[in-house]
């Protein structure tokens, strides 16, 4: 039987893992529940999950949070984008949410998330409201009635001191603009680092004021009053028209499913950060545009840029290797994982292996075909040597002792037919030495050498 | 496909970059040298066959056994003596009839034809009881 009360179902990404979390709202906050996890190869049960926790509850709103970096402050809205409308005249702006197959029925920008966490604060005065999700940093200076100028940085590998000078070279980018200090200082944090809190409280000046809430509790509140979800949730141009949503949310009083089903941005598991231009909505006087040029250009260095500029291969690489597993759940798929991922290194090894004896059998057989052929040819030119030698002698001379190599020959023996034998040898070696010498029993003994 | 490898744990990145390395450098270039080289001996060992086709010679040449050399050629040369120096060296002396000097010339013509062996040095020819005693020296390959 299905569950009467309002649950607010929140999930994001972030690097290579989705996290899921559900809270029962009630009138005086929310309860959350125990978070949960799942590697991005998990996705499927994933989504499972959160149809089972649809089904769980009559009343869900599933609510979601778009990193993208490249959401822009403007101060119209886009039709034909995905738009988020914050303060009275200003709209986060991003070209498209991903529809994917991951239900959701409600996203939010984290510059949305920033002005309701710190809008009863805002005054008159200018105030800088930084916000950390996700390693990027969303910078906006604001007061009571707009955003006077945002933007978003990148701290991704960065240490906590790296990123504590950004937001105070943020801070001074901004000084050079307007030639204005925010009067008040806050800051968001969603990771849960002590050290990240505890650097930037030393870094920075001791007026920053620093909160630290989880993205799971931002997204809970954004979604948990009819009111406020309304007010900023981001209308993609691909989603319903924004009637449906809130007359969903009408209907079922505290919020009913809505038919909204896009999928959240995988800006964290992307890693990819294109730029957003600063949003500069003070239309003052001639020069202060001059000045602000030279100062967003001395934002280049640490806003997030395009693909091109944003990350080298470098950061590429890191990224592939820079990730690490937090669960159970994903220490158990990075472990069929690692059980699949070795059947390649099994087959290169098997392959190489393979190869590797086949080509040392078949040079060592090569090698015996070369010393073979080598030893016929040695051999029959022997066999012609020596049957050229014989030849010449014929009937002439009678061989006593002869060497014959594919080098030289050394004949000796008797010989009856000087001239004929000489002439014959000479046919064959002309540069040898032919000698005679006389013996006792009136016989001749020749001898010959030569170079073959 | 970066995407797809991103999916991957740490391990098994290392794992799958790791496979990629030995393919790259390992596998490939034995794959490469092993075809290569399977072309190179099937042209030598065509070249020998057709040489062994020619002295009507069929069959692989034999590997040398000082025992069976001798028996094989004592049915073409009076006498035969096979002194193996070594493992691979092997002192032969052949024993001819001056008018068999032709058939011992196509012998050697055809020897590592018929026998792994290649002749080491000279052949050390010496008139014997009217006959031609013949020495060489044998290596086996």
């Amino acid at each position: 039987m299905r569950n009467q009360q309002y649950v607010t179902i929140t999930h994001y990404k972030e690097r290579e893992f989705y996290f899921l979390n559900h809270a029962i709202q009630a009138h005086d906050g929310f309860i959350s529940k125990e978070m949960e996890q799942f590697h991005e190869s998990e996705k499927d049960k994933f989504i499972e999950r959160i149809r089972v926790l649809q089904s769980q509850f009559s009343n869900t709103q599933i609510v979601s949070i778009s990193l993208t970096p490249n959401q822009v402050v403007t101060d119209h809205e886009d039709k034909n984008k995905a738009s988020a409308k914050i303060f009275e005249n200003n709209y986060v702006v991003q070209n498209n949410i991903d529809i994917g197959n991951i239900p959701t029925t409600l996203y939010f920008s984290p510059f949305a998330i920033l002005y309701e966490e710190y809008k009863k604060k805002l005054d008159s005065k200018l105030t800088l409201l930084i916000g950390l999700f996700d390693r990027k940093l969303y910078i906006m200076f604001a007061t009571e009635d707009k955003i006077h100028q945002s933007w978003v940085i990148g701290t991704r590998g960065l240490t906590e001191k790296q990123v504590a000078d950004r937001v105070y070279k943020s801070m001074k980018a901004y000084y050079k603009i307007s030639y204005k200090f925010a009067d008040h200082i806050e800051m968001l944090v969603t990771d849960e680092s002590p050290k990240l809190l505890k650097v930037l409280r030393e870094e920075l000046s001791l007026n920053i004021l620093l909160t630290q809430n989880s993205i799971h509790n931002l997204l809970h509140h954004m979604g948990g009053e009819q009111r406020r979800a309304m007010s900023s949730y981001i209308k993609s141009s691909l989603s319903q028209p924004r009637n449906s949503v809130e007359n969903s949310i009408n209907n079922d009083g505290m919020g009913q499913q809505a038919p909204l089903q896009a999928e959240a941005p995988m800006m964290a598991g992307q890693g990819q950060a294109t730029m957003m231009n600063p949003l500069n909505l003070n239309q003052g006087a001639e020069n202060l545009s001059a000045m602000q040029d030279n100062a967003l250009n001395s934002l280049d260095d640490i806003r997030l840029n395009n693909q091109s500029n944003g990350f080298s291969f470098l950061d590429k690489i890191k990224g592939l290797f820079g990730n690490k597993v937090k669960s159970n759940g994903a220490n158990s798929t990075n472990s069929l994982n690692g059980l699949v991922s070795i059947l390649p290194l099994v087959f290169v090894l098997g392959a190489g292996l393979y190869f590797s004896n086949s080509n040392n059998q078949i040079l060592d057989n090569m090698a015996l075909k070369e010393s073979q052929s080598y030893a016929q040819t040695n051999n029959a030119l022997l066999a012609m040597t020596s049957m050229d030698v014989f030849s010449a002698m014929g009937k002439s001379a009678e061989l006593k002792n002869a060497t014959i190599s594919s080098s030289r020959i050394e004949l000796k023996g008797i010989v009856w037919g000087i001239e004929p034998l000489r002439n014959s040898l000479n046919e064959l070696y002309d540069d040898g030495e032919f000698v005679i010498k006389p013996l006792e029993n009136f016989m001749t003994e020749f001898s010959f050498k030569s170079k073959v | 496909m970066l995407s797809g490898l991103k999916n991957l744990s740490l391990l098994s990145k290392i794992i799958f970059l790791l496979s990629l390395i030995l393919l790259f450098i390992w596998v490939i270039p034995n794959m490469v040298s092993y075809y290569q080289n399977v072309q190179k001996y099937e042209v030598k060992a065509k070249e020998l066959k057709n040489i062994a086709m020619k002295a009507n010679i069929e069959g692989e040449a034999k590997r040398f056994n000082p025992e069976d050399f001798q028996y094989d050629l004592e049915e073409f040369f009076s006498r035969v003596e096979v002194t193996s120096e070594t493992e691979n060296i092997h002192q032969v002396t052949i024993e001819i009839g001056k008018d068999k000097i032709d058939e011992f010339n196509d012998f050697l013509e055809t020897l590592s034809l018929r026998y792994l062996v290649k002749v080491n040095g000279a052949l050390e020819f010496r008139e014997q009881d009217k006959n031609l005693e013949v020495k060489m020296t044998l290596q086996s390959l």
